[in-house]
């Protein structure tokens, strides 16, 4: 018996301060306030919130900063920031602002000992391990980093692995052969690492109908990311959870 | 007025948001003197247990802290600062607790770990709103006298407890929607 509930949560890519979506990181389409969405997500059933900065840069930290800090006041869910930290200070600066996790990408493939620094003085729960990956031929999985753009030379399981043997709590996995493709999860490896890692994972990119968030959950993700099923008003987060309920997910539905 | 004790090793800004959105400001306990005019404390409480409890002692938090409990003044708990309540943890053995209430914390044999998300909370005690609580925690008092609510992950363990004035919660009420609001309204002072 568990009582413990699977996630669903919806994404925003945040660029100086709007919320964005493209495909690629291009074609960017302004979708609104991240904090009047992320509170409108809440009451609809979300369970958590991660928010992408994808502008992250020097100029653009004061301006997320605000951001978290709005979100942190008006949100009673909890809710990850990723985008352009790199240092332990930065870890520090958003969770203060009221953050309850960060996501790092780039930085921890640059100095995975940021992972250990950031656990040590925060602790795993706040240190999300996000991870873009893109399958090969012969079956494995390459981790890419600078949102896509540069293949690492990491295998994407082993450095899972090593990410949570540094103390990462948990692993954001993100297909980019899925990503804004709307076939579904690549639950190969999600699966291999929802079933394999000590920590939660939440399976990302490709989802655009329910019964794909079913099949992650059935394959042993912890928890759900979608964005523009969301986003583009297609599906709302509350018949979403009310149909994972129906197909025996444990799900939260009293919000 | 609410005073919140701050253990230098956490979210306190989502505790004082939380106050806030109910409409119960708050400040921010630093020393034991700042607990003049302070109706209820609430002990928040991230991170390890050692390291809590090394700063209450640090701070010389301890003994008021004692003494508060036992002349049955409020005070809210959260998480390690629930923890923190009892006797010992497996966490950091041989640091002693507050020793207000009796039982030990011991590492939660859960699928995964640390467990994190919303579960379901059961209480056994009428008035507490039903529903899940979001939780963040790798270690649990599995049960004690005072339990008012169980949740199971991996095993049973003690979801709240309460006694008097005092309540303390595994989970994060602050971070747990609209029932978690629901639940603070209950259990802070006006």
């Amino acid at each position: 018996m568990s009582d413990l509930l699977k996630r669903v949560i919806p994404c925003l890519d945040v660029d100086r301060g709007r919320v964005v979506k493209g495909v690629n990181f291009r074609n960017l389409r302004d979708m609104g306030d991240p904090v009047e969405l992320a509170a409108r997500y809440e009451r609809e059933g979300a369970d958590e919130v991660v928010f992408l900065d994808i502008s992250a840069s020097a100029e653009s930290r004061p301006t997320a900063l605000r951001m978290v800090r709005q979100v942190s006041r008006t949100l009673s869910i909890p809710f990850t920031l990723g985008g352009g930290l790199r240092a332990v200070e930065d870890i520090y600066a958003f969770l203060e602002a009221g953050a309850d996790k960060v996501a790092l990408n780039t930085s921890a493939v640059v100095r995975p000992e940021l992972i250990r620094e950031g656990a040590a003085r925060f602790g795993s729960q706040c240190i999300v391990l996000a991870i873009d990956v893109k399958r090969r031929e012969d079956g494995g999985y390459d981790v890419y980093t600078h949102g896509g753009r540069r293949r690492s030379g990491k295998e994407a399981a082993v450095w899972a692995r090593e990410a949570q043997a540094l103390g990462a709590g948990e692993l954001l996995l993100t297909s980019m052969d899925r990503d804004g493709s709307g076939l579904g999860y690549d639950m190969a490896i999600t699966g291999q690492l929802g079933r394999e890692l000590r920590i939660p994972v939440i399976a990302s990119g490709g989802a655009n109908a329910p019964d794909q968030l079913h099949e992650a959950f059935l394959q042993g993700a912890d928890a759900i990311l979608a964005a523009t099923m969301f986003h583009s008003g297609a599906h709302r987060i509350g018949d979403v959870k009310r149909f994972l309920d129906r197909q025996g997910v444990p799900v939260r539905l009293d919000f | 007025m609410i005073g919140v004790l701050h253990p230098d090793s956490g979210n306190l800004t989502s505790v004082r948001d939380a106050c806030a959105r109910l409409g119960r400001p708050c400040e921010i306990l630093r020393k034991p003197a700042d607990l003049e005019g302070v109706g209820q404390i609430v002990l928040p409480g991230q991170g390890r247990f050692g390291a809590v409890m090394e700063y209450l002692r640090r701070r010389q938090w301890v003994d008021p802290l004692r003494r508060w409990i036992a002349d049955d003044k409020p005070l809210f708990a959260i998480c390690v600062g629930m923890q923190a309540l009892f006797e010992e943890s497996e966490e950091d053995p041989g640091v002693p607790g507050l020793g207000v209430m009796s039982g030990r914390v011991t590492r939660l044999q859960s699928p995964k770990r640390p467990m994190m998300g919303w579960a379901n909370v059961h209480w056994r005690r009428d008035g507490y709103p039903q529903g899940a609580a979001y939780f963040v925690n790798g270690f649990v008092v599995a049960d004690c006298e005072e339990a008012v609510a169980y949740t199971e992950y991996g095993a049973r363990f003690c979801a709240a407890a309460a006694r008097g004035s005092l309540f303390a919660a595994q989970f994060h009420p602050e971070k747990s929607g609209a029932w978690g609001k629901e639940l603070m309204d209950r259990c802070l002072i006006s």
